[in-house]
């Protein structure tokens, strides 16, 4: 048997390689990335409606639990989107998975996320599982109203290159 | 492409690697005809005449085929007296023995089925090795 492991060897250690090169090129390599768009839609960013102070959260808190007690609805849908979609992976802290659990909701452009207040903000953040957190940590509200603005150098002075 | 179809990819990248090594660039048969050669020479240090032996082809394995004029005694041996069979069998890599005057018998597993048994695993060894060395860093962008 170590005369037949010897007369292969070479084969085996080809084998090895091309599992090793395979896994590489199945799991290594990032999937990639849409390239930024060429043009943000220039949206204004809105001013958050509720929940930016601690009164405004109280109240916001407040018609929650109104709402629920009586069975309406008392805050808008998440913001609809007014355009083409934009390439939300420019933001810093949105990958691939973010973005499409993003879509999912409906977020498809910067200006809606821009629009988003704190609630809304916690509301959506509760309907992405795994990345319930990663929107306020990664500050994704903030960063979306430079390039809802298509204010990219004000982005990249803030959070970094955008790999333009 | 998905991730599965890399893999098959690879895969059958794996088993046509084998086989242009084993058959087209003659590796295959010079190792079984090197088993060949040892087998002859132990029978003819037995030095009964007429015995041939020849390595099983189509398919090719490790098994060895004798043939020729020996009774029971001369192929089995007695005691601690080996007969012809045992002699052969102690060739290091040989797999099987039989008389080619003792019914079908089988050719033993193809030895091209030999090393893809062992390519295989070691493929998907590598594929282990390549995903714990490549795995997806946790993403600072997601």
């Amino acid at each position: 048997m170590a005369s037949l492991f010897e007369t292969y060897q070479i084969p085996l250690i080809l084998a090895l390689l091309i599992g090793v090169a395979i896994a590489w090129w199945a799991f290594g390599r990032r999937a990639s990335v849409a390239p930024p768009v060429d043009k943000v839609h220039e949206t204004p960013a809105v001013a958050p409606r509720e929940g930016r102070g601690i009164g405004d959260q109280a109240a916001a808190a407040a018609a929650d639990v109104t709402g629920q007690v009586i069975g309406s609805p008392v805050h808008c849908e998440l913001p609809g989107a007014s355009g083409p979609p934009d390439n939300l992976q420019m933001l810093k802290g949105v990958g691939p998975k973010l973005a499409l659990a993003l879509n999912e909701n409906g977020i498809i452009r910067f200006d809606q996320i821009a629009r988003l207040s704190d609630n809304e903000v916690a509301i959506l953040e509760s309907k992405l599982g795994p990345f319930n957190g990663r929107l306020t940590r990664d500050r994704v509200v903030e960063q979306a109203h430079y390039l809802a603005r298509d204010d990219k150098d004000g982005f990249e002075a803030k959070f970094g290159n955008l790999g333009r | 492409m998905t991730p599965t179809v890399k893999i098959v990819i690879g895969l059958a990248a794996t088993v046509v690697m084998g086989w242009v090594y084993h058959a087209p660039l003659g590796n295959g048969e010079a190792f079984v005809g090197g088993l060949e050669a040892q087998a002859r020479a132990k029978v003819a240090a037995a030095e009964l005449p007429g015995i041939a032996v020849s390595a099983a082809r189509q398919p090719m394995s490790r098994t060895m085929i004798l043939s020729g004029p020996a009774d029971q005694f001369q192929r089995e041996g007695m005691g601690e007296m080996p007969g012809l069979t045992g002699r052969v069998e102690a060739v290091e890599g040989v797999a099987a023995v039989r008389w080619a005057d003792e019914g079908k018998g089988s050719r033993g597993l193809p030895l091209f089925a030999e090393l893809l048994a062992g390519l295989v695993p070691v493929y998907l060894l590598g594929l282990l090795l390549g995903r714990l060395l490549f795995r997806p860093k946790r993403e600072t962008y997601l």
